[in-house]
């Protein structure tokens, strides 16, 4: 037996999703299970995640590829104090930003969930695991890459 | 920006440093008012002098202002836009005001008042939903520390920063504290406490965060010209810079920042041209007033300062450089936002011109330049430089 404390998960009720033009793509791929990431249809290049604008070129020619969600933490934190009263079954938690692989150092703030916490370090391999909210919302997730 | 010492900050006043919630039934106005006209007394001018208002991290209403305290006529009213990091920045916009002669005397006021219940340090569960805020409160990520937590685990693994440097931040602001009249925190700190404290989002314990008060604060901006003849010594602005690099950009909201810039405090070109513009380096400031809403962000602000090299700034501070007594640079001699009070910038600014006078409790000998920080946090970010 183990006496090794796991990474659980922010609670759903803490925030209520918001759209728009140019967001809306990334939050349908998500109920797909694909996380997108956008890319410049004319130059090539990434671009930020919510922008109207190729930050590159300005064009507004985005497109949504498909990423495979390996990626690295590129560093965490682990929230162990409930700082509002909702927050108290869900601590342990672990926001994390999330490097993926392959795509010019592009980072997701996301969180490393159902993993040993002594195991997370800046580095760790990790790959895509979706939480789906009883809202129809769906959070792509990180857990540590077997 | 070339207005070196056009413009001085000739008033400071402030309330009493409440603890959170505690300055009701005085409203948020009032209190606004209270130091501003503490500010001009400070001053030797008449409320009904100030023709000017330059506001910071959501400012109030002027209109308001002017009915309470009978000011006749405003020329100029401007706020920096964001939060925290542009604090500085609107001392800097009064000090352009009256450089260009678009008004005489201008306030830069500031209140902080926390309604019973809500706390700053949850703030980001109260904010709004919005499309370009999903990408971080999907995350669960509640309070300002929690994003700041991030910069600092980085710094760590980047540079082999150590808690120790976190603990000594902590330890020497509170030192500064303990002789300062008003000051919420006055008991030493000792390192044993530091690590005993309760870890609140890995590596921040309890001891790096600031405290949060209900404090109003005004500073009252003249031209040097009329500067010379008003009751205090002036102290003039030096240089002023807001603003910022894309590659910071909204920073902590954002978390794309490259390498170079993940740890850091985002002030990197604020110092550069902060310095260049009036020919001095790090090596010139006396004193430096550095937003300590977390006590990592003071090592990495000491950084993008030139003050010590990139990465260098944890072993800076271990080897007690920032101490009022001993220290290569002493930072935050009034006991800063971890033990004295905070109030997004106010209480640095104001301990700023207290340096320059020559009247500060823990006064830094013979002090010329002061250098004065907005928040570490998303753009613009903002630096000041206060001289004799
Ligand atoms: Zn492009």
């Amino acid at each position: 037996m183990s006496n090794e404390v796991f990474a659980k998960a922010p609670p759903d009720e803490l925030f209520q999703l918001e759209v728009d033009t140019w967001t809306q793509p990334y939050w349908d791929a998500a109920k797909d299970h694909q996380l997108k990431l956008p890319k410049c249809g004319d130059c090539q290049q990434y671009c930020e995640l919510g922008a109207s604008h190729c930050r590159h070129c300005r064009s507004q020619n985005i497109s949504w590829v498909e990423h495979s969600g390996s990626g690295k933490v590129y560093s965490f934190t682990i929230i162990r104090f409930p700082v509002i009263p909702s927050l108290q079954d869900s601590v342990p938690y672990v926001p994390a930003v999330i490097e993926l692989d392959g795509v010019d150092g592009l980072k997701l703030i996301s969180n490393v969930v159902d993993a040993p916490l002594s195991e997370i370090e800046i580095g760790s391999a990790v790959s895509l695991r979706w939480h789906d909210r009883e809202d129809g919302v769906s959070l792509p997730r990180f857990t540590l890459a077997k | 920006m070339k207005i070196a010492k056009q413009a001085a900050v000739v008033g400071i006043g402030a309330t009493p440093y409440y603890r959170r919630g505690e300055s009701h039934p005085q409203t948020f106005n009032e209190l606004i008012c209270k130091a501003i006209i503490n500010a001009t007394e400070d001053a030797g001018l008449s409320v009904k002098d100030i023709d000017g208002f330059s506001y910071y991290s959501f400012g109030t209403d002027t209109g308001l202002l002017m009915e309470s305290l009978g000011i006749p006529e405003v020329r100029y009213s401007s706020m920096v836009s964001g939060g925290g990091g542009g604090s500085v920045g609107a001392v800097q916009n009064a000090a352009m005001a009256v450089a260009t002669g678009a008004a005489n005397v201008v306030v830069v006021p500031f209140c902080m008042q926390q309604p019973t219940g809500k706390r700053y340090g949850s703030i980001m569960s109260q904010i709004d939903p919005t499309p370009d805020k999903a990408f971080f409160m999907a995350g669960g990520l509640v309070g300002p520390g929690h994003f700041f937590a991030m910069l600092a685990k980085r710094h760590m693994h980047q540079y082999g920063t150590r808690r120790e440097a976190f603990c000594e931040v902590a330890m020497s602001t509170r030192e500064n504290a303990i002789t300062r009249p008003g000051a919420r925190f006055q008991k030493a700190l000792t390192k044993e406490e530091y690590f005993a404290g309760p870890m609140i989002a890995d590596p921040l314990c309890r001891y790096d965060f600031c405290l949060e008060n209900d404090i109003a604060g005004a500073l009252i901006i003249t031209s040097a010209e009329r500067a010379k003849d008003l009751k205090q010594r002036p102290a003039y602005v030096l240089n002023g810079e807001q603003g910022g690099r894309r590659e910071w950009g909204r920073s902590i909201a954002w978390m794309n920042m490259p390498d170079e810039y993940f740890a850091s405090a985002g002030h990197a070109s604020i110092a550069k041209h902060l310095y260049a513009d009036v020919g001095i380096t790090a090596a010139d400031v006396d004193v430096a007033l550095l937003y300590d809403h977390f006590s990592p962000m003071v090592v990495m602000q000491l950084e993008d300062y030139g003050f010590c090299a990139r990465g260098e700034g944890g072993a800076f501070v271990e080897d007690g450089n920032i101490r009022f007594k001993g220290g290569s640079i002493p930072v935050n001699t009034h006991g800063g936002n971890l033990s004295e009070a905070y109030a997004v910038g106010i209480t640095h600014m104001i301990e700023g011109v207290q340096q320059i006078r020559g009247t500060a409790t823990n006064q830094v000998k013979d002090a010329e330049i002061a250098l004065v920080t907005g928040g570490p946090a998303s753009l613009p970010v903002s630096g000041l430089l206060l001289s004799r």
